[in-house]
């Protein structure tokens, strides 16, 4: 396959390629796509304007898009053959998504401060603190159900509003405002809670989060519901464009007329709130609450939502981040089941998910980010490789003289370059032969 | 062994050339400088000064076929293992100073510090060397607190001093000076001018890059001018010029100011700035009519890269009013945004674009509403919309989903018009439009620029370049010093003219503050014969 449509004419004195950019709208898939097509316009051909697609041609199946779905299917091979009895059981998997349904609330909080281009490292803390408020109220103070939970709601709004006045007004860089926020947020936890469990929360509450159907919790319900919200606004309105651009360029979204501070303090408010929730689901589920309950959640959400933001978008995306909680869970869920290590397990695994997800994205953009595949190269295209093999086409007779050509001019230069160097070069670019008979 | 003494320049380069994609920078161009003398390097902005001192400097490699000799051996200049790197010293215009660290911390970066018997640092000692050192400036700062807490000229002086620290005078050395006397006053510069001639004593030769021609004239025993990337005067002695005869070298053909401009009938004023401060900019009033595209000349620092930003409120505004339609505008954004004003930044990678950002996402970007189901963004017709605008424009490719990143530098400019052409405005603010961007592109921009300034728009356009203000402006005003000096308009708006107002080569020295300056007064200079601009601008309301 060439670049051209038929054949391309040379001009042997600049290596200039006659070829004009055609545009023409491919019907399957609507995409753009350029061919050079008759003589119009004098360019050298851009091998940026090449928008050959990869050899892989679903693109949208491609392991890069979609290698959470790939992962999941790896792991169901897996464990069905390595412990049928318990991993092909509607139980199993029940219990992952209902050990889920709160990891997947406080990541959906997550992503809307990391869109934003700021970091909420106290996202667990928030969520003890919530848990720890709620629980005291009930038990402690014997306040009723929706009027404890509705101050632990405030509590979220209140740490939310705090951390953004520290980021926004202060100037204080995220990571350090909200790490500094959560050992604070620690700390009132210990002292609410006088560092015990707080049990004998009254049913009513307890009751908030049974299961419903196919023994399936209420949180789960939460946890989509609060999905979906989260996913329209993230993609479908103009403030999910505008915290994206925000995270994109402060300055930049700034001077294209956002209120950028306004909408770093909506994300972080809206964040603390969403892991408030997190934390009365929590409260409310495991029906005890100690100081740190929360902090098991901080390391899962990261690295789910890092994970997330590497599928379908490449950058932070709601459904994204649901399927990488899913895979995570059920990875670590299999593992417990064949018996393996059952206390470290988790940590191992959501530390190298969050390590090799980001990792993959810098890598990424650092390796082929401004570079084309090597199957999109033009020195890579079949005529050129023809070219070099059979010694003759397009390569064969290169414009370019390099300094070493000449010797009067090789003494401006260090070295020269070695004799296997020398061969291979001239093997490639050819001394020109003088022309017999004129 | 021969008894005629023939003198090896210190550094003879020929045939250079720089080519960047898209332009040419530097076009064979030959500098060769004598031991013991001051070469003045000068020309206009864009003209490859910094390219070619870059290049000397080894940080830029030039095109193949240069020939570079320094004490008449031949050298690789860009080679990483250069054994002659030591004896090129360059000052840079932005000093190359870390602000963070001391004086003293600043001076040892390259040289490492004076170590007592357990290698502890001996302060007291390195202290009294770097006072010692800066002495002979005259200056006496604190070389122990941070170089950002020193003024100006301090700065300027810890930098000249670190890169004449153990100047070794065995063989000649080359010392370059890229506007050192930016920031300095009239003493300073005379120390400088001292410390330059005890080094050219010392058989050094010196490149002295500067855009103030009278100081020029009184260093520089030879000058190269350069204009568009070529030599036109190479090493002419100094004695035969004087600040005009410079200035028509550096302008080259002398391009006036269309007749277009002239029979042009402009509307009622859209934009009146009133007594503007800020960063550098002191004081600035001017009005801008629907119809009219207003240019601004001037310097770096001299308020010409605040301009536009500090009316769109994009920079802090300290003092004054911007009004649109007779209605002020508070200084954010958003609020000018809202005024129907759109800023197309200089620093495009930074301010301009999110660079990760799809072409169809980043065109509607400053408005939204205009595509909107309930609470939905309605994508289709949006995109529709988009698509509009990039082929108007002729964005190259047009595909919506690329990145930013991923077009060229005048395609994403054009992406960046596009983006405010869609949000209708009443006035576009460019600084400066055509940086970075090839030639097609600009004639494409320019277009641009003259289709919306004919359908009513009001344009403010500040470019380092006085042949684009020519080509596009129907005014110019100059800044220097942070306030406009003077307006030109019709048979003055010269390229010459702007060139000569820029640099105050008849009377001002950019960096002294000559004219005096009090809150809510500036000095309004012309030379037109027909009234000054205020009572003009009296003429139009």
């Amino acid at each position: 396959m060439s670049n051209a449509e038929g054949p391309l004419k040379v001009d042997p004195s600049t290596g200039e390629v006659e070829a004009r950019l055609v545009l023409k709208q491919n019907k399957i898939t609507r995409r753009w796509r350029l061919k050079y097509d008759r003589v119009e316009r004098r360019d050298k051909i851009d091998s940026r304007f090449d928008t050959r697609r990869s050899p892989f041609k679903w693109r949208k199946l491609h392991p890069r898009n979609i290698g959470v779905l790939y992962l999941y299917a790896a792991t169901w091979i897996i464990y069905t053959a390595w412990v049928p009895d318990t991993w092909l059981t509607w139980l199993t998997h029940r219990s992952v998504i209902n050990q889920q349904a709160i990891l997947i609330v406080v990541a959906i909080g997550l992503i809307i401060p990391l869109a934003t281009g700021v970091f909420d490292l106290s996202i667990a803390a928030t969520m003890s603190a919530a848990a720890v408020v709620v629980s005291w109220l009930l038990v402690d103070r014997d306040w009723a159900v929706w009027p404890a939970i509705g101050a632990a709601l405030l509590l979220g709004l209140a740490i939310g509003a705090i951390n953004a006045f520290l980021i926004v007004k202060i100037r204080i860089d995220s990571f350090i405002a909200t790490l500094g926020m959560s050992s604070v947020l620690t700390a009132f936890a210990v002292w609410r809670s006088g560092n015990r469990s707080i049990l004998g929360m009254p049913d009513s509450f307890l009751s908030l989060t049974t299961e419903f159907a196919f023994g399936l919790r209420t949180s789960v319900i939460i946890a989509v519901v609060l999905a979906v919200i989260a996913w329209f606004v993230i993609e479908h309105t103009p403030v999910g464009r505008y915290f994206f651009a925000t995270g994109g360029g402060r300055d930049a979204a700034r001077l294209a007329g956002i209120h950028t501070d306004r909408y770093i303090f909506a994300a972080m408010v809206v964040s603390a709130f969403v892991s408030a929730i997190g934390g009365i689901l929590l409260a409310s589920q495991y029906g005890s609450t100690q100081a740190q309950s929360g902090a098991p959640y901080l390391l899962p959400a990261f690295a789910a939502v890092f994970l997330g933001s590497t599928q379908f978008k490449r950058r932070f995306n709601v459904p994204g981040t649901f399927l990488s909680v899913l895979v995570l869970q059920s990875g670590v869920k299999g593992l417990q089941l064949a018996g393996v290590a059952v206390l470290w397990v988790e940590n191992l695994f959501f530390g190298l998910a969050l390590i090799i997800s980001v990792g993959l994205s810098t890598y990424q953009r650092r390796v082929h980010g401004g570079q084309r595949r090597w199957w999109r190269r033009e020195e890579s295209g079949p005529e050129y490789l023809l070219g070099r093999l059979l010694r003759w086409g397009t390569n064969s007779t290169p414009e370019t003289r390099e300094w070493w050509h000449d010797p009067a001019d090789a003494q401006a230069h260090h070295h020269r370059p070695s004799r296997q160097r020398r061969k291979k070069i001239s093997r490639y670019f050819p001394r020109r032969r003088k022309k017999e008979n004129s | 062994m021969s008894e005629q003494r023939v003198i090896t320049p210190v550094l003879d380069v020929e045939s250079l050339s720089k080519t960047y994609p898209g332009q040419r920078a530097l076009i064979d161009a030959s500098l060769q400088v004598l031991p013991g003398e001051v070469h003045a390097l000068i020309g206009q902005n864009g003209s490859g000064k910094s390219t070619l001192i870059k290049t000397i400097a080894g940080y830029v490699k030039a095109d193949h076929g240069a020939r570079v000799r320094f004490n008449g051996e031949p050298i690789d200049l860009w080679h990483p293992r250069n054994d002659q790197r030591d004896r090129i010293r360059i000052v840079h215009q932005d000093l190359g100073l870390v602000p963070t660290l001391s004086t003293i911390e600043n001076l040892a970066l390259g040289r490492g510090f004076d170590t007592g018997a357990l290698k502890n640092i001996r302060w007291r000692r390195e202290a009294k060397r770097c006072q010692e050192l800066l002495l002979g400036f005259g200056l006496a700062p604190d070389v122990r607190s941070p170089v950002a807490t020193l003024t100006a000229a301090e700065r300027t002086a810890v930098a000249i001093v670190r890169a004449l620290q153990d100047w070794d005078d065995s063989v000649p050395g080359l010392l370059i000076l890229d506007e050192p006397t930016a920031s300095l006053n009239r003493g300073e510069v005379e120390a400088l001018f001292r410390e330059v001639r005890r080094l050219t004593e010392r058989r050094a030769g010196v490149i002295f890059v500067s855009h103030v021609l009278p100081e020029v004239l009184a260093l520089a025993d030879r000058i190269t001018v350069l204009r568009d990337g070529k030599v036109v005067a190479a090493g002419e002695p100094a004695a035969q010029h004087d600040t005009a005869s410079l200035v028509r070298l550096m302008v080259g053909r002398d391009i006036g100011a269309h007749v277009q401009h002239d029979d042009k009938d402009f509307g009622l004023n859209t934009l009146e700035v009133e007594n503007v401060f800020g960063i550098t900019l002191k004081g600035a009033t001017f009005k801008v009519r629907a119809g009219e595209v207003l240019g601004f000349a001037g310097l770096v620092g001299s308020g010409r890269d605040e301009i536009g930003t500090a009316v769109f409120g994009a920079t802090p505004r300290f003092a004054g009013k911007v009004l649109v339609n007779k209605k002020k505008v508070f200084a954010h954004p958003h609020e000018s945004v809202k005024a129907e004003m759109a800023l197309v930044p200089a620093d495009r990678k930074r301010l301009g674009l999110i660079a990760t950002d799809r072409l169809e996402e980043h065109v509607p970007l400053p408005r939204l509403s205009t595509h909107r189901k309930g609470p939905k963004i309605d994508t289709k017709p949006l995109r529709e919309d988009v698509r509009g605008w990039v082929e108007q424009l002729q964005v190259e490719p047009p595909i919506l989903r690329r990145r930013l990143e991923k077009f060229s530098g005048g395609n994403q400019q054009k992406s960046v018009l596009a983006r405010w052409l869609r949000t209708n405005p009443t006035i576009l603010i460019l600084d400066e439009p055509t940086q970075g961007v090839d030639v097609g592109a600009k004639a494409a921009i320019y277009d641009t620029i003259d289709e919306f300034a004919r359908k009513g728009g009001a344009v403010i356009v500040t470019s380092p370049d006085p042949e684009e203000l020519v080509r596009l402006c129907d005014r110019v005003l100059v800044l220097r010093g942070g306030m406009i000096a003077c307006e030109l308009s019709g048979a003055n708006l010269t390229t010459s003219r702007i060139v000569t107002e820029t640099l105050g080569a008849t009377s001002l020295r950019a960096g002294t503050r000559v004219v005096e300056r009090k809150l809510g007064f500036s000095v309004i200079r012309d030379d037109a014969p027909n009234g000054s601009p205020t009572t003009r601008a009296k003429e139009t309301t």
